[in-house]
């Protein structure tokens, strides 16, 4: 265990640059969020049984482990779309040469959003409405 | 990412060949996701900040009667977001240098995953208008 790791450590440690690191992230969340649509849009089809089947459906995600997944997609979004704001900002104005800059001003701002959705989801984590 | 970096490390040396340059499929992805910025933060706000913990039939249905352009927004929103997700994961796809039936097949599959999700998406968001 401790050999692979190692060798992994020395290996794809340093091919993790800023670039590498935006774009691994920006691909992983963007999988994460198609992957999401599809429940997402099946549980919400409910609507279409009446308002009791979506009340019921709506009830179920009323759960600590339900408000942590919330929470954890307020980041992948809030991370998809400041990354994306900031790919179409270097392709438009020229701004490969601070794309690095951009990048952590993206995870700063990322961080701000998901300390400031902690107020929302945190009480429910803690204390679930019923 | 940057091309005087390449030499370190890259989509390409790490095995993957990515897609470079122009195409309908890049605009369409970059004028649709700035579409879902917007309206992604509405849909989380009206969920999550304006509906917090009182998710349900009676709230969604006040909301998008309203009076606001809610219908309009729903017509661009489910649209954007299914190509969006499709058009990505496409772009992933080709990544990997598929061969043509795997090719083919793939796109069968995204098609047909996007146009269920459209429809399933317009049925449900017209039961609540």
């Amino acid at each position: 265990m401790s050999v692979q790791a190692g060798y992994l450590r020395r290996t794809l440690l340093p091919l993790l640059n800023t670039g590498t690191l935006a774009w691994l992230l920006h691909r992983v969340t963007g999988v994460a969020l198609a992957i999401y649509l599809l429940p997402h849009f099946l549980s919400i089809h409910a609507a279409r049984s009446g308002s009791q089947a979506l009340d019921a459906e709506l009830r179920g995600f009323a759960t600590p482990l339900f408000a942590v997944a919330e929470w954890l997609l307020i980041g992948a979004v809030a991370f998809h779309a400041l990354n994306g704001l900031r790919i179409i900002a270097v392709d438009l104005f020229d701004l490969a040469p601070r794309q690095k800059a951009l990048f952590w001003a993206v995870l700063v701002v990322c961080a701000a959003v998901f300390v400031a959705a902690s107020t929302l989801f945190v009480p429910r984590i803690l204390a679930p409405v019923g | 990412m940057s091309p005087a970096g390449s030499a370190v490390a890259s989509p390409a040396t790490l095995g993957l060949r990515p897609r470079r340059g122009g195409g309908w499929g890049w605009l369409g992805q970059r004028v649709s996701g700035l579409f879902l910025v917007y309206a992604l933060a509405v849909h989380l706000w009206a969920v999550h900040v304006v509906s917090s913990g009182r998710l349900s039939w009676d709230t969604i249905t006040a909301r998008l009667q309203d009076g606001s352009a809610w219908t309009i927004y729903y017509a661009l929103f489910v649209p954007a977001v299914v190509y969006h997700a499709a058009n990505g994961l496409w772009g992933i796809f080709l990544d990997y240098d598929p061969a043509p039936a795997v090719r083919r097949g793939g796109l069968i599959a995204l098609w047909a995953a996007s146009l269920a999700l459209l429809a399933t998406g317009y049925v449900s968001i017209r039961a609540l208008l």
